[in-house]
């Protein structure tokens, strides 16, 4: 049912799965496959390990999978097709048997109470073929004609089209109950929560607007445990067509021939660096991501605010953990101690790795509830050089300190066509036609790009005076604005460069260097 | 028929569940006959909203209800629609105004805010009452018809933000204040005297221009901490609205379907009492959803001071009035939400409050708050420290080196009063002098959050002002 391209790479990647087994040293048995569902091609082993790796912790950790595939509109037996994976290892698939379809029978309605489908499906396999399936994937004709037409010249797509169609599809097969996992994974859950909050926006659009704000950058992202360390290219080149050049490459460090034996370590990241001709390399733990995102899919949507401030503690705790749990070459300037020292004669503190981060989160919210108010929409409008930057803003629902709706604003009448110098009309147009009377913040493009560069991509050329130029171009109406002027943005205006500097990292870096 | 049945008559609380507070209030207010039985052609209308600071909802009252209001008087043909209310001590109402954008908000719903503090625009008449002076704005006098919003929140002294309270703020700040007035034979602290100034000073405001329309909006509630959005502050959803054309009936049904015992408060016992308005509920006609099935559940603040539990702080109490429990509270909640880090660098801290209270166990960082606690406290051991006298240390380090033995003097000692005591007089103090008085106390450096907060608050806030009234 699945398309032949889609079908020839998974009965490649089972193959590759299924030699593994058999062999001593799997990583010797050289064979390239594709990401399913990507125009990504890596090395067999590489694809196995993140199977390996991934799939016990963010789909299931137990044996044996069964796929079926329904009908969209029979009622009687929807079912048209049963597939069993039986896996010696969670997540690694090495061999598919196509069962008879009418081992099962699933009406319309046994499909809304997944819990007893699910064991009707468990003790019918159980009895026939004595196998214990753990889970069961449901994917629906009209599920599958959409993965094909996806699935279409995929490998001729760039990587950039790859990513809008790939976030377009999981939205679409999530959103409109194209397919069904039990047990229910929470990775799974939080996206379908999440597509719930956004609407009608199209996380291929919310993508493409974040990749606007991007610069361009060479990176290399190597993730190490002591298994395998995976090395990631990334490249991002602007174009002056609409989309952007962005290149991914995942290796292993022994295809690079490379030895990194110490984490962590400048040398082994020199080395790395040297190999790839890259601008700069990050180090990442494989288990720390991999216990953030978990934490993260933990959550419920919409997420509650105390449950927020904890998972923006970990990742502060994250940050402000470098050369202990991450690290980044060329190593950044602003953690060089002289610099720091000369710097805080001048009474400013900065420390990247004394992080508040058991206290920002708490601060942020308070001043956030405080003047934003615990219920409160607010319009994000992007602007360039004052003119609006992308035809769509956002109207973020905020009731009792949660998100609980993003609405894509594409109304040309209220934002595009008033002068976005004047927000104060905007909102009197907002107020007319929706009833809504807005909180308004207009960001600059180029404001966002400076700040992601500055804090992300560049951070190894961070210097204080790139801060105080943020907070300058944030003082300025152009790139910054609230309206109205509540008292956190009047204080901004009204404050000079460096106390505003110096009161915010009071706030965001521990006074105590011990 | 007598005087209380022909009340009751005309005494009419819709109770509404909707799913939009405009809605409820729209559907109430058509309940109870529809805007025409309160509002008349031509007439001048006053709406009393909740304008505390230039704080997010539900800090204010919801602009939604507002603007529905303002809306139904429009068409019902009101000559002028006038919003306003005095704010918290020490904020202008025009500062509040601008950073809420509220005077071109208004004019859009053709409703106009009156900056009633600015004395040399809006005329004051001065109204007698319990032997106080009361300036009120003549522009609510002229007033044909007064509409009161208001928005309920938890409350520390009163459970929660009644419209009787919402009432009182018709007059300045200053003026709603409680002077300590001890009479003889009675003890303040023990009958809570100043509650019980304070309950007959509201309800004497409250009898200057008594509403028309009363909207209790409960649609969102503040529970936990309250009647600002605090760290333990949350916002519950009950969609609730309850209106009705007495201001004391309708507090009464919110007060029930809050699950609240009546008869203990004071301030409605008072109300009913004085005959201002209707308490029983036998008495008052209810349109709209079953009081009874509806019982709502509200956590409501912290009855005690202890149980505000602040990081590294330990609170000693003595016997204190509602004055200093209602402002101990606020700092307290205050401290809680803006100092998470600074109560990191503090350590230890005691706040001592009231009348004689108990001993605080550390002698570092002692606030004491409140004339009644500075004024019991003065010859208490915590005040003054004991020290050893001239102990020259290069003299002690000679000593040994040349391991001589100690010689058995005798260790002279000195008493100095003790340095680490900020005082926060005031009956009761007043928070934002507090706040200024604790930055000094530590230094910015070690109060970072509060820096902040004082930095915020001084967008729309006078300190100077504060500071030279202080001197
Ligand atoms: S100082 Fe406080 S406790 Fe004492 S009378 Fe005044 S308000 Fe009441």
């Amino acid at each position: 049912m699945f398309d032949n391209n889609f079908k020839s790479n998974w009965k490649k990647i089972l193959n590759y799965n299924n030699k593994i087994n058999l062999v001593e040293s799997p990583e010797e048995i050289r064979e390239q496959v594709r990401i399913p569902l990507t125009p990504i091609h890596i090395e067999g082993y590489l694809l196995y390990y993140l199977f390996e790796l991934l799939y016990p912790k963010f789909v299931n950790d137990q044996q044996n999978i069964l796929d079926i595939i329904l009908s969209d509109y029979d009622i009687e037996n929807k079912v048209l097709g049963i597939y069993l994976y039986k896996t010696k290892k969670a997540g690694i698939h090495e061999s598919i048997e196509e069962l008879p379809k009418d081992l099962v029978i699933i009406k319309e309605k046994d499909i809304t109470d997944m819990n007893q489908l699910f064991n009707m499906v468990q003790s019918h396999i159980s009895d026939k073929k004595s196998v214990k399936i753990s889970s069961i994937r449901i994917f629906t004709r009209r599920g599958i004609d959409l993965i094909n037409t996806y699935c279409d010249n995929l490998e001729k797509y760039s990587i950039y089209e790859f990513l809008y169609r790939f976030l377009d599809l999981i939205q679409k097969l999530i959103n409109e109950n194209l397919i069904y996992l039990f047990p229910e994974p929470n990775v799974y859950r939080f996206l379908k929560d999440f597509f719930k909050i956004l609407n009608n926006l199209k996380l291929s659009k919310l993508f493409r607007i974040i990749e606007s704000f991007i610069s361009s950058f060479a990176t290399v992202l190597v993730f190490y445990s002591r298994k395998l360390n995976i090395i990631t290219e990334i490249n991002k080149r602007d174009s002056k067509l609409n989309e952007s050049k962005i290149s991914i490459n995942l290796r292993t460090t022994k295809d690079l021939d490379l030895e990194v034996k110490q984490y962590l370590s400048n040398n082994s990241l020199l080395l790395v660096q040297k190999k790839l001709n890259s601008e700069s390399v990050v180090n990442l733990s494989q288990d720390h991501l991999i216990s953030f995102f978990l934490d993260l899919f933990d959550l419920e949507i919409p997420i509650k605010k105390e449950n927020f401030k904890l998972i923006l503690q970990k990742f502060i705790y994250g940050i402000r953990s470098f050369e202990i749990h991450w690290n980044l070459l060329p190593r950044p300037r602003i953690y060089n101690t002289l610099i720091r020292f000369l710097v805080r004669l001048l009474g400013i503190n900065i420390n990247f790795k004394k992080l508040s981060h058991w206290a920002i989160p708490d601060m942020f919210f308070s001043l956030i509830d405080t003047y934003f108010g615990l219920n409160s929409n607010i319009l994000l409008i992007i602007v360039n050089k004052n003119r609006i930057f992308t035809k769509t803003s956002l109207l973020l629902e905020i009731e009792n300190s949660s998100l609980i709706k993003i609405i894509p604003i594409d109304n040309p009448e209220i934002i595009v066509k008033k002068k976005v110098d004047s927000l104060d009309s905007i909102r009197n147009s907002f107020l007319e036609k929706f009833g809504i009377n807005p909180i308004i913040v207009k960001v600059d493009k180029n404001l966002i790009q400076m700040i992601i560069s500055v804090l992300i991509f560049k951070i190894y050329k961070l210097k204080p005076l790139s801060l105080l130029k943020v907070l300058k171009m944030i003082k300025k109406e152009e790139y910054f604005q609230i309206h109205p002027i509540l008292p956190p943005y009047q204080l901004i205006r009204k404050m000079g460069t460096i106390s505003l500097l110096k009161l915010c990292l009071s706030i965001l870096i521990d006074k105590h260097e011990f | 028929m007598n005087n209380n049945s022909s009340i009751a008559e005309a005494t009419q609380v819709a109770l509404i569940k909707s799913t939009t507070s405009k809605d409820a209030v729209l559907e109430g207010i058509s309940k109870l006959g529809g805007i025409s039985k309160f509002v008349k052609e031509g007439d001048l209308v006053f709406i009393k909203i909740n304008l505390r600071n230039p704080g997010g909802f539900p800090t204010n009252t919801n602009f939604d209800v507002i603007s529905s209001v303002i809306s139904l008087c429009t068409d019902a043909g009101a000559k002028e629609i006038y919003v306003g209310s005095f704010p918290d001590q020490h904020v202008k109402i025009k500062a509040l105004a601008d950073a809420l954008d509220l005077q071109t908000l208004f004019k859009k719903c053709r409703a106009k805010l009156l900056l009633l503090d600015d004395e040399a625009k809006y005329s004051q008449e001065i109204i007698n009452l319990n032997n106080k002076e009361f300036k009120v704005p003549s522009a609510i006098l002229r007033c044909d018809k007064i509409i009161s919003i208001n928005q309920v929140n938890v409350d520390p002294v009163f459970a929660c933000t009644l419209n009787l309270l919402n009432s009182y703020s018709i007059v300045s700040n200053e003026a709603q204040q409680i002077k300590k007035d001890l009479r003889v034979g009675r003890d303040y602290l023990h009958l809570d005297q100043y509650k019980k100034d304070l309950i007959s000073n509201i309800l004497a405001v409250f009898m200057i221009k008594k509403p028309d329309l009363v909207i209790n909006d409960l649609f969102y509630v503040l529970e936990g901490a309250g009647p600002f959005n605090y760290k333990d502050s949350n916002l519950k959803k009950t969609s609730f609205m309850v209106i009705g054309n007495d201001a004391v009936a309708v507090d009464s049904i919110t007060l029930r379907l809050l699950n609240i015992d009546i008869s203990k408060q004071d301030l409605l016992m008072e109300a009913r009492d004085k005959k201002i308005g209707i308490v029983d509920l036998s008495e008052i006609k209810l349109i709209g959803e079953d009081i009874d099935k509806n019982k709502l559940d509200i956590k409501f603040c912290a009855s005690k001071l202890e149980d505000v539990t602040v990081k590294n702080t330990d609170i000693k109490k003595g016997r204190l009035c509602s004055g200093c429990f209602n402002q101990a509270y606020h700092l307290l909640n205050l401290m809680k939400s803006k100092m998470t880090k600074d109560l990191k660098y503090i350590e230890r801290q005691s706040l001592l409050i009231g009348e004689k209270p108990h001993e605080p166990e550390f002698l570092e960082n002692i606030l004491i708050f409140g004339d009644c606690a500075i004024n019991s406290t003065k010859d208490r051991t915590f005040r003054k420290i004991v020290i050893e006298k001239g102990k020259n240390l290069i003299e002690k380090a000679k000593n040994k080196i040349k391991k001589e033995k100690k010689k058995k003097s005798k260790s002279k000692t000195k008493i100095i009063s003790n340095k680490q005591i900020l005082e926060l007089p005031g009956c009761p103090p007043d928070i934002l002098k507090c706040v200024s008085s604790i930055i000094k106390y530590y230094g910015k450096d070690e109060v970072p959050g509060l820096n902040l907060y004082y930095n915020l608050i001084s967008t729309y806030v006078d300190f100077k002002k504060i500071e030279a009234k202080k001197k």
